[in-house]
């Protein structure tokens, strides 16, 4: 799956094995929690984020269950150790299927 | 004391009593905040929280409802025998309490998330940390909510 | 490697530009209430050709930095959602014949403190109190109720936001020509009126002032737009306006442990600084307070309409005036316009002895 254009992520291009370095990343998503009502009066529906994962190379890292308080174009930031140079993994469950992805190559040495 | 003085003093604590109670504040604890340590209970289990460690930060006064920043840290060696294991946020006052739920491994380093949430209204958020070896604590901050508006 | 937060870089650069305002204002007399006055009563344009001299130079300044692409004035909130026309109205004329009671607009009297001036002192604390209480606290569901009973989309004038070049463009004119011509008419205008006058030509202080003072227009947008971008915590796009940030200057020196810095905060401290700075130099300097209790009374009426009034209109003389107008938001020409309109008034009832006959002197019954 090629990287998410909905995504924006900061995280540095290269670590020195074992420093902890921060993650900040932001996807597009309304968030939409399920209980407004659009111009007729009509309940929008909910559909929001349920999971997001972040792993390097393949190992987790962390991974959060999300709800309707999340805000929409939702931020989060945590940190990760340096542990071999590879591919961190970022990735986005929507409760109505929809997988979104960010794969960034980072050098550790 | 004389009788008037004591008298006065009686109507000025009856005064004060009947306004606290109108208030909500000489009440017991909220049915609400009992409704979310439920949720809490669901959540990680029987526990015992305690303060101290656990730090949540938040402004006092949100600046949007829709979108407020929030950081949960604690300070924690991260490592296999000793690291927390979970972080969850959840918020009194919202229509449905529980925010969201972050699961850290000794991968993660650092024990600390941000990220923005929604605040229905002015009220207090909770945040709970469970660590490997099943300790929780608990960190609260209250966080006023008012109307926007465009600057000028 | 510790990095200086992005807050804290706006909001030193923008202390250093509102400096630089206060620094212009007070060493130039620039002075919107002044300029009317002047005007009204003396027949002296001198001081409204520097205003309008500034007015030019913001637009041009950041119509120049919208057609580069380096700032994108949609994301400001003056061309924002709905017209909020009745509060540009109502709260322009409360804004104008405030400023008459109050010694002056917004930066006026964040000059006038700068300078010694107590009066403006309290006036600040007035006019903070009350924009806040009307942008989030006691008046704020009045004010939200007018909002909503009046607002017009720009959708119902054929418009895709509520700048001029939009209108225009709704009504037939080509969306490419549409800002050019808008920009140069005005501009060009504005320019031709204040520098064929030799007498304001001469005048090179005040043309040295109004010209400073236009360009901290695009300053600011550039500097929240530009220095301040931010892919996850953009500074949010604004630029100098004085009213809400008072109110938001007070609650940040009583929070400060638990809050961040705004341009509007920053820009507050930094024109009082600046005009400090020139009063000291120039040996201006003075502590001044009330003469009588009239005095004060009209100092709190005027601040409660300037604090109340700013917020309804979304802005004072240089907030809606200079940076709303320079992004052709059809809410600032009307604001600008009631603004004046109620300055005249103040002025007149100020001769009249009373706003009744006041109106009266002004409309000519």
């Amino acid at each position: 799956m090629a990287n998410s254009d909905r995504v924006k992520v900061r995280i540095p291009p290269k670590a020195k094995k074992g420093e902890i370095i921060e993650i900040k990343t932001q996807i597009s998503h309304d968030m939409e929690t399920g209980l407004r009502k659009d111009a007729a009066g009509k309940t929008i529906p909910r559909h929001i984020i349920t999971r997001f994962t972040c792993t390097w190379n393949n190992e987790p890292v962390i991974s959060a269950d999300w709800h309707q308080a999340v805000s929409a174009n939702p931020f989060a930031s945590f940190f990760a150790v340096a542990s071999a140079s590879g591919k961190i993994k970022l990735t986005w469950f929507d409760e109505n299927g929809e997988t979104l992805e960010y794969v960034h190559d980072i050098l550790v040495e | 004391m004389d009788t008037t003085a004591i008298l006065n003093r009686r109507a000025v604590l009856a005064g004060t009593a009947a306004l606290a109670a109108t208030a909500g504040l000489a009440a017991p604890a909220p049915a609400r905040a009992q409704e979310v340590d439920e949720l809490a209970r669901k959540l990680m289990g029987p526990f015992k929280a305690k303060e101290g460690k656990l730090r949540l930060k938040m402004r006092d006064v949100a600046a949007s409802g829709a979108s407020e920043p929030i950081t949960v840290s604690m300070d924690s060696p991260m490592t296999t025998a000793d690291h927390v294991k979970a972080i969850h946020v959840l918020a009194e006052g919202n229509p449905y309490p529980v925010v969201s739920s972050w699961y850290l491994t000794p991968r993660s380093g650092r024990a600390e998330i941000s990220f923005r949430m929604r605040l229905a209204k002015t009220q207090t958020v909770r945040a709970y940390a469970v660590t490997s070896d099943g300790e929780v604590w608990i960190a609260r901050q209250d966080v006023t909510v008012t109307i926007g508006g465009c600057g000028g | 490697m510790s990095e200086i937060p992005l807050t804290t870089i706006v909001g030193s650069a923008t202390f250093a530009v509102g400096a630089v305002f206060g620094w212009a204002a007070r060493a130039s007399e620039f002075c919107t209430m002044g300029a009317l006055s002047d005007m009204v009563f003396m027949g002296d344009r001198r001081r409204m050709r520097a205003w309008v001299l500034a007015m030019a130079v913001a637009l041009l300044g950041s119509q120049a930095l919208q057609a580069a692409g380096l700032v994108d004035l949609r994301k400001s909130i003056y061309l924002g959602g709905t017209i909020p026309w009745a509060g540009a109205v109502l709260g322009g004329l409360m804004f104008g014949y405030g400023m008459t009671l109050a010694g002056g607009c917004g930066s006026k009297t964040l000059v006038r403190l700068g300078g010694g001036n107590l009066k403006s002192l309290v006036v600040m604390l007035v006019v903070g109190l009350f924009a806040t209480m009307t942008l989030k606290g006691l008046l704020a569901m009045e004010r939200i109720a007018i909002e909503q009973a009046t607002g017009i989309s720009p959708a119902r004038l054929g418009a895709a936001d509520q700048s001029l070049p939009a209108l225009l463009a709704g009504m037939g004119l080509p969306a490419a020509v549409s800002r050019p011509l808008t920009v140069a008419v005005l501009a060009a205008g504005a320019l031709v009126w204040c520098l064929r006058d030799a007498g304001f030509r001469a005048a090179r202080g005040t043309v040295a002032g109004g010209l400073t003072i236009g360009l901290t227009i695009p300053a600011g947008w550039a500097i929240t737009g530009i220095l301040g971008a931010d892919d996850f915590d953009p500074a949010p796009l604004a630029s100098f306006s004085f009213i809400a940030p008072m109110g938001d200057g007070l609650i940040y020196l009583m929070t400060y442990t638990g809050s961040t810095i705004t341009f509007g905060i920053a820009a507050v401290g930094g024109v009082i600084a600046g005009s400090f700075l020139a009063a000291r130099l120039s040996g201006s300097f003075a502590v001044e307070g009330f003469t009588d209790t009239a005095d004060m009374l009209r100092h709190l009426g005027g601040g409660a309409l300037m604090g109340t009034g700013g917020i309804l209109a979304m802005g004072c003389t240089i907030g809606q005036g200079l940076t709303g107008l320079s992004t052709l938001s059809l809410t600032s020409l009307l604001a600008l316009g009631a603004i004046i309109a109620g300055g005249l008034w103040g002025l007149r009832s100020m001769e009249e002895g009373g706003p009744l006959p006041g109106l009266r002197a002004l409309l000519h019954l």
